[in-house]
């Protein structure tokens, strides 16, 4: 769209105004995040809106000393990245299957994809339980990986398969002529076209793995495995939370993540307009 | 190696993923439902009755109702607003560019912490809530509202609340769905005489039909099955806004009932499954027709 | 395709770094726990479940490894204590349970009065202490062990503060109108054309959180019953009276009066712990009715002067009122523990009056469970006293299903959107549906009268 010429200072100022409000909407919540998080316990709760008095950095070095919070940034980033991976890894072979080919069963694995992804995760928590008991693998790392790889899985392959479909079939063909296999196909031609769904498809999870309490909380058992919600925990003594240390923390651990974020925005999305043009 | 076979070893690693880790326990807990079941020990079979009890069961009709209606504003509102942001992001004005990022921020923050946002905001003015204060600044005190403990508007709120959230996210959905449209699809539409509204409407909103689906699906299994952090934390599920996944954390476990809660998980889940399953049926009909 | 083998590799080795990290860590995992002695575990379900709670996280790790040293040296065979208490408060019996369902060591469990009485005992997750408590009872204040006695048998040694149900407020805001703390609700009720002269909110209430509406309803039923309200309750429970009985209805028009003569302010709904304090703090209420738990916070996080005061007279009550609580948390035994003999003998040693002693100063609590604990001995402390004994929450005797609808009538009561009439019949009816669905009611008091089963 960008040919669209904005005829007339109306427009323009409609189509800032509009962003404006975008943003603010969007802001207003971290703003209140950031300013509390340097406000005092007690200032905190007399006074949820307004500058702090005095703007405490204490707050932040709190949250990694006290609580610990860096113990459990690298429990979360550990079960993070493997969760990624198993999913990414299996979510984009199953879109792929589903989105280029044809066979038998095609319809029924769709179906049971969508199936499973509308099941309420407290429903299975005591089934998982059992299971991951068995198996060995509860209160570690690997199986809680796999848990948030199977419950992100089918939104992924959704996702993945809608735009792995927007792919000219043309190209394609000339790989399969050219005599490569399918993975060739998906890692070398589907994957850079599509790589701007593909990272959205990653960041998303990742924030869902990242932020995820309720899994982590019921099947990590050892204290000193807990990631990052888990611990974050700590900050809620029966009644009375320590907001601003909590807010400090979540503010500290958010920050990277959103600083990840901008950069695969800029990289992925920027670099196919750029690629479109030529 | 055939296509099929192919196809076959591509399937794998992601059904043996779900096959061990969800379809495995979504069978087991479905056998479980059949039974008496407090949580730890395993009773008799009862066969069907759990789900006989929860379809009969007032509290469960109210829930669903609340779903429905939570779930169909939810729905409409993260595809319009969603479908919106990304349209914005998309114009060549300075700054569209930061506006994605920064548009996607509400999606990673903290439940806790959007609840304490919300209920702060949207309290009382004398409790120091900013909305209503603005309002009666404005001079619009008719307006003002307890929007949170309410019942009826408490819903609407945390309806809002629940778009707001995710609009980034769908946001995203459709800017990377627009990003991988063929530009060459555009680049013959120009050439065809269309100005901008023309290439939008007819290329743009077609091509984007198959994640407008995915959007649509994603967003109704998020409001049927897993909205219960936002309606808990802003509401406790109290005021009329009592949905069925809270409903069934209740039964599950505060009162240890879960044999119950079960029955109404998997029932929850056949009535979610109407919605793409009849998509489905009927764009295959049509096509079949054309 | 050339890439191809580099790829595959690649992916080889990612698979082999998962999983030698996997294995790192499962081998962490069990190395924790082997070695040659004992491991014991005492499990919080909440990370309110810990000696002095309440207290800074360091003054708690300092009183519990004190502890645990004094004890490994009595008892040379445990070479590990381990202490876990995570989470949030309403999470906490899930807690326990997973715990136990994943059959994770567990030998020692700092319980809580309420889910020790409503989910515990019945749920089998602990075993009775029979014999050990009633060995030790002179060490208890009367009443201490009442509050873990359910079907005749004693499930815990307490080892709490006590804590009472209270009304809080800021002294300064009251002589701003020149009042003091209101013996009756009269007295309150006339004080409230004032404090909306001065602008001030007289009461204000958490009533996002269903559940501490129970309190006004609690106390209004004690001063209607002529302070009978355990016996009346069961009654209700028995089915031989119905909860749409006259008292019944009259209890909730005197908490619902609260709002309605606007003591107490219409949109309290709104307002969840962090909300309420907030408006506390801040001076823009005057009072709210809470509990002495809350008082630590109070003390560190309000620049005015507070105080206490018992729930007000009704002049047209019979009965007076009566604060509900006392003491609050003890040491159970895990029904799944494997060391039962250490176990107890844990108990035994910290609700030993020596070493119960620095368990409990942190708390600096007016009472505690044990009679030799000296107590805190200032104004606000010994108005507390003077409120002593407490009575049971009337929540443990409920049913949970039926405790939650309660809860929530109320609330909508209390919000203005049912009347006391309709609220009774609500409740009535989902009694009558428990019934229907095989509810009995079991008494937990001992000796006094329980339903025929």
């Amino acid at each position: 769209m960008s040919d669209i010429r904005f005829r007339g200072g109306f427009r323009l100022a409609f189509g800032y105004g509009a962003m404006l409000i975008a943003a603010l909407q969007a802001l207003g919540p971290i703003l209140w995040i950031l300013i509390g998080s340097f406000k005092s316990g007690s200032e905190f709760l007399a006074h949820p809106w307004g500058l702090p008095g005095k703007w405490l950095a204490r707050n932040y070095v709190d949250a990694f000393v006290v609580a610990r919070v860096g113990d459990y940034v690298w429990n979360s980033v550990t079960v993070v990245l493997m969760g990624l991976s198993i999913l990414l890894l299996a979510a984009s072979t199953t879109a792929y299957a589903l989105a280029r080919f044809q066979f038998p069963g095609r319809g029924m694995a769709t179906s049971l994809i969508l199936v499973t992804m509308m099941v309420p995760p407290d429903v299975l928590t005591v089934p998982l339980f059992v299971l991951l008991r068995s198996l060995g693998l509860l209160g570690t790392f690997l199986g809680l990986a796999c848990l948030y790889a199977a419950s992100g899985f089918g939104v992924s392959v959704l996702l993945l398969r809608g735009y792995f479909m927007s792919v000219p079939r043309e190209i394609e063909e000339a790989a399969r002529l050219d005599g490569a296999g399918a993975l060739s196909t998906l890692w070398h031609i589907v994957l850079p076209m599509t790589l701007p769904g593909f990272a959205s498809v990653a960041v998303i999870q990742a924030m869902a793995m990242w932020n995820d309490l309720y899994l982590s909380f019921v099947f990590l058992r050892d204290p000193a495995s807990a990631t990052v919600p888990v611990g974050l925990l700590s900050f809620f003594q029966r009644d009375s939370v320590d907001w601003p240390r909590l807010l400090a923390a979540l503010t500290a651990l958010t920050v990277p993540v959103l600083i990840v974020y901008a950069l695969l925005q800029r990289r992925f999305v920027e670099g196919l307009t750029a690629g479109a043009a030529k | 190696m055939t296509r099929t076979y192919t196809a076959y070893l591509l399937l794998l690693p992601g059904m043996l993923l779900i096959g061990i880790f969800l379809i495995l326990p979504i069978g087991y807990g479905f056998w479980l439902s059949l039974h008496e079941f407090n949580g730890i020990v395993v009773g008799r079979w009862v066969g069907f009755s759990h789900y006989g009890k929860v379809i009969g069961d007032v509290g469960f009709h109210r829930a669903l109702w609340h779903t429905l209606v939570f779930a169909t504003l939810v729905v409409l509102g993260k595809n319009l607003v969603g479908f919106a942001l990304a349209a914005l992001v998309s114009l060549p004005l300075r700054g569209a560019r930061s506006l994605r990022t920064i548009l996607f921020l509400p999606v990673t923050l903290n439940i806790i912490v959007i609840g304490a946002f919300w209920s702060y905001f949207l309290s009382a003015s004398r409790f120091g809530g900013l909305l209503n204060h603005a309002l009666s600044a404005a001079g619009l005190d008719r307006l003002e509202h307890s929007w949170l403990s309410t019942p009826g508007i408490a819903l609407l709120s945390v309806a809002s609340i629940e778009i707001w959230r995710w609009a980034g996210l769908h946001m995203l959905i459709f800017l990377a769905g627009m990003q991988t449209i063929d530009p060459s699809l555009y680049a013959a539409a120009k050439l065809d005489g269309a100005n901008a509204w023309q290439r939008f409407f007819h290329v743009t909103v077609p091509q984007l039909r198959p994640i407008l689906f995915v959007s649509t699906l994603i967003a109704l299994i998020g409001a049927f099955v897993r909205s219960f952090d936002v309606v808990w934390v802003l509401t406790r599920a109290g005021f009329d806004t009592q949905v069925v996944v809270t409903y069934l954390y209740t039964e599950a476990f505060k009162f240890g009932h879960f044999a119950e809660a079960t029955a109404m998980g998997y029932l929850l889940l056949g009535i979610v499954a109407i919605f793409p399953f009849t998509y489905i049926f009927w764009s295959r009909s049509r096509q079949s027709n054309e | 395709m050339s890439f191809k083998t580099p790829s595959i590799l690649g992916a080889i080795l990612a698979g082999l770094t998962a999983l030698a990290v996997h294995w790192v860590h499962v081998w962490n995992l069990r190395s924790a726990s082997q070695g040659t002695g004992v491991r014991l575990v005492v499990f919080g379900p909440s990370s309110w479940d810990t000696f002095a709670p309440g207290a800074t996280e360091d003054v708690v790790a300092r009183v519990t490894s004190e502890l645990d040293t004094k004890f490994k040296i009595e008892h040379p065979e445990v070479k590990y204590i381990v202490h876990d208490a995570r989470g949030p408060v309403s999470d906490g019996l899930a807690r326990l349970r997973n715990a136990e369902v994943a059959d994770d060591p567990i030998d020692v469990i700092i319980c809580a009065a309420n889910p020790v009485n409503t989910a515990y005992a019945r749920d089998g997750l602990i075993a009775p202490l029979d014999a050990l408590v009633t060995r030790l009872h002179e060490r208890f204040s009367p009443g201490a062990v009442d509050n873990f006695t359910v079907d005749g048998h004693v499930w815990a040694a307490p080892l709490s503060a006590v804590n009472l149900t209270t009304f809080l407020y800021n002294k300064d805001l009251f002589a701003q109108i020149g009042a003091t703390a209101p013996r009756t609700y009269e007295q309150f009720r006339a004080l409230v054309p004032k404090f909306r002269a001065a602008g001030i909110i007289p009461v204000i209430h958490q009533g996002k959180n269903a559940w501490m509406w129970l309190f006004y309803y609690m106390s209004a039923l004690t001063e209607a019953t002529d302070n009978r309200q355990i016996l009346f309750v069961e009654h209700m429970l028995e089915g031989t009276t119905p909860f749409t009985d006259p008292t019944n209805i009259h209890a909730l028009r005197l908490a619902r009066q609260w709002v309605d003569d606007g003591v107490l302010d219409a949109q309290s709904n709104e307002l969840d712990d962090n909300t309420m304090k907030s408006v506390f703090y801040s001076g823009k209420a005057a009072a709210y009715f809470g509990d002495t738990w809350d008082r630590p916070g109070i003390a560190s996080n309000v620049n005015f002067k507070w105080g206490v005061f018992p729930f007000p007279q009704y002049e047209s009550e019979p009965g007076h009122a009566e604060a509900f609580g006392g003491v609050e948390s003890g040491l159970c035994l895990a029904a799944t523990t494997k060391h039962s003999a250490l176990a107890q003998a844990y108990i035994e040693f910290a609700t030993r009056d020596e070493n119960a002693k620095p368990l409990l100063a942190p708390l600096k609590a007016f009472a505690t469970s044990h009679v030799n604990v000296i107590q805190a001995d200032d104004e606000i402390s010994r108005e507390m006293r003077a409120q002593l004994p407490a009575t049971k929450f009337l929540d443990w005797i409920f049913p949970p299903e039926l405790t939650d609808t309660m809860q929530r009538e109320m609330q909508a009561m209390m919000g203005l959107t049912q009347t006391p009439d309709q609220t009774a019949a609500h409740i009535q009816a989902e009694y009558e549906t428990l019934v229907k669905g095989g509810y009995v009611y079991r008494s937990t008091q001992t000796g006094l009268s329980a339903a025929t089963q």
